[in-house]
């Protein structure tokens, strides 16, 4: 009984069914009650989905709660993270279009999370360089020469210095047609895979959801 | 010949077949004995040479086992010739065992064999006594009757030797033999034999185990010495003092008989502890020497016996005799009924006897090390091993290669953007115009970006134009300057733009930039820029927001705009808008990607697939757009600064790939 | 506190938290740490607040109050759901888990389908159509090429090992093998664009914050400076 409450009920009642409707309204746009059933259920999904969000921050917020409450290493950064956490909820809850509220907003999210966040995301460029960089001493073969002419290529004409745009018109061709077959066969890929996968949690041979 | 093991008939050496019963016999030709290694015959059920058992003893060999001796059946034609002697012989000399061996008298062999013809009549219950030869003195003395005592419930000695069974004789006989001799002519009995009768009024003692009884009735058996003599057969196989105690049986612990002269001189030292003391001569004796360390003193006038070896290794141990002195569970049924302490009925091939080596082992100091070392690693309990998250040091090398990528991309981006600080922005020269080269208008990309810039000129005001924005604070320095010049022509032709996101900071992301855009014109006006919809899920909520957008009281978008740096956000918005626009109007896709989206955006931007209209790919992209535009904006200062970037890391690429190519032929070398 | 110090003082700590980031640059630091929590924590708190108004507020319980019942089905899932993070009770859970994959594989599978899979599938083909060839410089041979790279792609997505085989099943083998190996040449290109694109993408971010830097410092100088 209780593999069954666990693992069957959960997987086709709730899992199985409701997804094979979602299929048929997308399958059969003609009928107007599969369309309606497919909308139905979509919203409802796209709700849980808001609770998943609840779900996976109150575990962030646990986490990092236990490391603060039991002072355990790195608490300090835990504590930061929770403060930053409650000041920034803080906005969300005021009245709407009052200055404090515009204030609190403007300021936690021009002032501290596009900083941030461009910042985390401009590191980036060094970690990619540095790679490049070293690119031979990892796979020093003519396949990583190849893939380093490839990227350089690619760089110089993207932005091509005067008398250069020859070089324009190679990072054109390299892109759009061998670079482009490339990306074709990848998305074919991953389409061909997303189907299989979708396929065995129809039919209950992968269950992400369930604990056995 | 060869006994069957189902009914014992004898059959001649090299049948197959039991001739009686047709049973298979066994094929081997010889069996080797497991003690000293020498080979004996098929039928043997003790070794030849040592006296070791050579079947187990849950088939008892034939000559133990009390049955009355099958007669040699099946002697029909026989397959090999009937002198098995000389088959025997020969087998031996084929297996280098000399004949001089088997002619050697042993005196063993010998009073085995006189022991297997005495036991020719065995009864069926009990043990029988062996008919005694009574010698001739005491032949004069009248008839004697010896009387057999049954000895069941009595504890049975399981590690006896054999030796001690075959001359396993009831020792009562000896002191009714005293008595009777008493009785008849007790003036006439010697000194030495009325010492050994037992003390008046002494309950009735039990049967000793044969072995212990031996030395009186094996007395007899041979011509007895002169009383006042010992013979040396007999001073060798004095009985030890520290006999084992269940070689004792309970009864044998009466009182003690006196103990003659010559006799106490072989008495051994005091008996260990846990052994009862039990004097010498009164039916318990055991026929073996004493254990070794006891510290038997030289007997007066008695050479202490020397004991051979492989007799010695058949002693049996203190210990192993200790335990049948529990008494354990008494059988009550089968063959053992009424015996206590017998083997468990397992082989006792799998239970290997007690032996003591000849050398005991000297145990090093670095072995008792080890075992304790063994011991306390077996004593720690089980942990789980974690993989231990080894920080590695980064070296000089690695720390020299980041700060020289880092200096080179700060000093060529910060001092490129730093210029107008010193020079006049007019005077700066542009060092790319990727999309003012004559050759431009051959380009893929240029051609995407026309026909996006059409599709978008196409935009009547009024027109719902949906825009999601998919992406967050982290890329907005990059999209931002890719949107603003698409959402400027959007405004320019008067669209009424919806906001849509999956992400909740898009909204916020969106409102900013759109505030910015809307304040920078006058012509532009707020309420272009209507509702803001944020669905979280993924392809779940693009889904939902497409939906939500076709449903009245909304238009249905006339085009999509997606802004996004990912390319999960772009499929999503490809698939589902096809998915739900199927066998309508389906409106157009154009996208503005990052830089890096560019590759992942090509399938979905080549004419053939049709399902991106057209796309603009990160800073170049944008500034691309703004020229074609006609009006210059941000993107456009920046491409002296992206240019200069994409040099400076070339070069990086360059120098590493020198370096590294150096480096590795120098190890090669090496 | 006036607007204009507000900025400034902002400006400056977003100046502040940028420079706290790119100290990774010197190595891992207690600077860069607590910067990284604070995005985390504001980005999450700020997000809460969005998720919990847009969800929660605006769609679960405006729909309740306006007797639509039926979002009882959704919340009801909803708080199951929340009941995922009790470990003793986690299973509970199951049936929302259940619900949301069962949804989202449905409407990823059909995306795929008939959003991916149809319309490339036929775009290969297309590739030789007149239409398609006269977006290439090349023409009949860039289409080609697109062609036989898109089906050498797939074909170098092989985890098999080969089995050494002889005769005609042996030059079919190593056939395949070699338009694998081609495959991965095109998977090459593919990747080498890609890996352009992001440190182009990475380099724009960076030359924003650049020149953000440098316009907070010029604000500032010329603020203290200029009075």
């Amino acid at each position: 009984m209780s593999s069954l409450v666990k693992r069957w009920i959960p997987v086709l009642l709730f899992g199985t069914l409701p997804g094979l409707v979602v299929l048929a309204g997308y399958l059969i746009p003609t009928s107007q009650t599969l369309t309606y059933f497919r909308d139905c259920l979509v919203e409802w999904a796209v709700i849980v989905a808001g609770f998943a969000f609840f779900l996976g921050m109150f575990n962030v917020l646990r986490i990092h709660g236990g490391r603060v409450a039991h002072l355990r290493k790195g608490w300090l950064c835990s504590l930061v993270l929770l403060l930053a956490a409650l000041a920034a909820w803080v906005p969300s809850v005021l009245p709407a279009s009052t200055t404090i509220q515009k204030t609190l907003d403007h300021v936690t999210f021009d002032y501290v999370i596009s900083p941030l966040g461009a910042s985390l995301a401009a590191l980036l460029v060094f970690t990619l360089a540095l790679a490049a960089f070293r690119l031979l001493r990892a796979r020093g073969s003519a396949r990583g020469v190849f893939f380093l002419l490839v990227v350089a290529v690619t760089l110089l004409g993207s932005t091509p210095l005067a008398n250069l745009e020859w070089l324009a018109d190679i990072r054109d061709w390299v892109v759009n047609v061998p670079g482009m077959a490339g990306m074709r066969g990848l998305l074919l890929g991953v389409a061909l895979g997303t189907v299989i996968t979708a396929l065995r949690v129809f039919v209950a041979s992968e269950r992400p959801h369930s604990e056995l | 010949m060869i006994y069957c093991p189902k009914c014992g008939t004898a059959n001649r050496r090299g049948s197959r077949f039991c001739n009686e019963c047709g049973a298979p016999l066994p094929m081997r030709t010889a069996l080797r004995c497991p003690m000293c290694g020498a080979t004996n015959p098929i039928g043997n059920a003790y070794c030849d040479k040592c006296g070791a058992r050579l079947i187990p003893m849950t088939v008892p060999p034939f000559e133990e086992s009390g049955r009355e001796q099958a007669p040699i059946k099946g002697l029909s034609l026989p397959t090999i010739p009937l002198e098995e002697k000389q088959e025997q012989q020969v087998e031996d000399v084929a297996e280098g065992v000399g004949t001089e061996e088997r002619e050697t008298e042993d005196w063993l062999t010998q009073l085995r064999a006189s022991t297997m013809e005495e036991a020719e009549e065995p009864e069926t219950t009990t043990e029988p006594i062996e008919p005694v030869e009574i010698p001739d003195w005491l032949r004069d003395l009248g008839p004697v009757s010896v009387k057999t005592q049954a000895t069941p419930g009595e504890e049975q000695p399981t590690t006896k030797a054999p030796l001690e069974e075959a001359l396993a004789v009831p020792s009562p006989a000896v002191g009714e033999i005293t008595e009777r001799l008493q009785e008849l002519v007790p003036a006439e009995v010697p000194d030495w034999l009325r010492e050994m009768a037992p003390p008046e009024g002494a309950p009735p003692q039990a049967a000793p185990p044969a072995a212990e009884a031996a030395p009186e009735e094996a007395i007899p058996a041979t011509p007895a010495p002169a009383p006042a003599e010992v013979p040396d057969w007999l001073r060798e196989m004095a009985p030890p003092e520290g006999a084992p105690p269940q070689a004792a049986p309970p009864a044998a612990k009466a009182a003690p008989t006196e103990v003659p002269e010559w006799l106490s001189g072989l008495e051994a030292e005091p008996a260990p502890p846990s052994a009862p003391t039990t004097p010498a001569f009164e039916g318990v004796t055991p026929l073996l020497p004493p254990e070794p360390g006891t510290g038997v003193a030289e007997a007066e006038g008695l050479a202490r016996a020397e004991i051979p070896g492989w007799l010695e290794v058949l002693r049996p141990r203190p210990e192993a005799t200790e335990a049948p002195a529990e008494e354990g569970p008494l059988e009550t049924e089968g063959l053992l009924e009424g015996l206590r302490g017998v083997i468990p009925p397992t082989l006792a091939i799998e239970v290997p006897a007690v032996r003591e080596s000849a050398l005991s082992p000297e145990i090093s100091e670095v072995s008792v090390a080890r075992a304790q070392l063994l011991q306390s690693l077996l004593a720690r309990p089980v942990e789980t091993p974690r993989p231990t998250a080894r920080k590695r040091g980064i070296s000089m090398g690695e720390r020299a290669q980041r700060w020289l990528v880092a200096a080179v991309l700060v000093i060529a981006v910060g001092g490129m953007l730093m210029a107008p600080l010193i020079i006049p922005r007019e005077d700066i020269p542009t060092l790319t115009k990727p999309a003012e080269a004559p050759e431009a208008g051959r380009r893929i990309e240029f051609q995407r970006l026309k026909r996006m810039h059409d599709v978008i000129q196409d935009v009547h005001a009024g027109d719902a134009v949906l825009v999601a924005f998919e992406y967050g604070p982290a890329e907005a320095e990059e999209l931002n300057l890719v949107a603003e010049p698409i959402l400027r022509h959007l405004l320019d032709q008067g669209a009424h733009i919806s906001v849509v996101s999956t992400r909740p900071e898009g909204k916020t992301v969106a409102a900013r930039l759109l505030s910015g855009i809307i304040a920078s014109e006058e012509r532009y006006t707020e309420t272009q820029y209507a509702r803001s919809d944020y669905r979280p899920g993924g392809a779940t909520g693009v889904s939902q927001l497409l939906t939500n957008a076709s449903t009245p009281p909304h238009t249905p978008p006339e085009l999509i705009l997606v802004l996004t740096a990912q390319p999960g956000p772009l499929r999503w918005w490809v698939e589902q808008s096809r998915l739900q626009a199927r066998g309508e109007g389906a409106p157009a896709i154009v996208a503005g990607l990052s830089a890096a989206l560019e590759p992942a955006a090509s399938p979905y931007l080549d004419v053939s697939a049709g399902q991106l209209e057209g796309a603009i790919n990160g800073l170049g992209g944008a500034a691309a757009y703004e020229m074609h535009r006609g009006s210059a904006g941000r993107a456009t200062q920046r491409l002296n600064a992206l240019a200069v970037g994409h040099i400076a890391i070339v070069g990086l690429m360059t120098l590493g790939a020198v370096l590294y190519a150096l480096g590795g032929s120098r190890r090669r070398k090496k | 506190m006036t607007p204009e110090i507000l900025e400034t003082a902002g400006l400056v700590l977003g100046a502040v938290l940028t420079l706290m980031i790119f100290s990774y640059l010197l190595g891992d630091n207690l600077l860069y740490r607590l910067a990284l929590h604070l995005f985390i924590g504001a980005l999450m708190g700020y997000s809460f607040g969005i998720v919990l108004r847009e969800i929660f507020i605006l769609k679960v319980l405006a729909q309740l109050v306006g007797k639509e019942y039926i979002m009882v089905a959704p919340l009801t899932l909803g708080i199951l759901l929340l009941i995922k993070g009790l470990p003793r009770h986690a299973y509970i859970g199951n049936f929302s888990v259940a619900y949301l994959v069962g949804v989202g594989t449905a409407v990823a599978l059909s995306g795929a389908l008939l959003g991916t899979l149809v319309p490339q599938i036929g775009a290969t083909g297309r590739a030789l159509s007149p239409a398609s060839l006269a977006s290439f410089r090349a023409g009949p041979l860039d289409g080609l090429l697109i062609v036989v790279g898109t089906i050498c792609t797939l074909m170098a997505f092989n985890f098999t090992v080969p089995r050494k085989q002889r005769g005609l099943t042996g030059v079919w083998t190593r056939g395949v093998r070699a338009l694998a190996w081609v495959g991965r040449v095109f998977l090459t290109f593919a990747f080498g664009v890609a890996f352009a694109g992001a440190l182009t993408a990475s380099l724009s971010i960076f030359i924003g914050r650049i020149q953000h830097l440098i316009d907070i410092f010029t604000n500032i100088y010329f603020r203290v400076i200029g009075g």
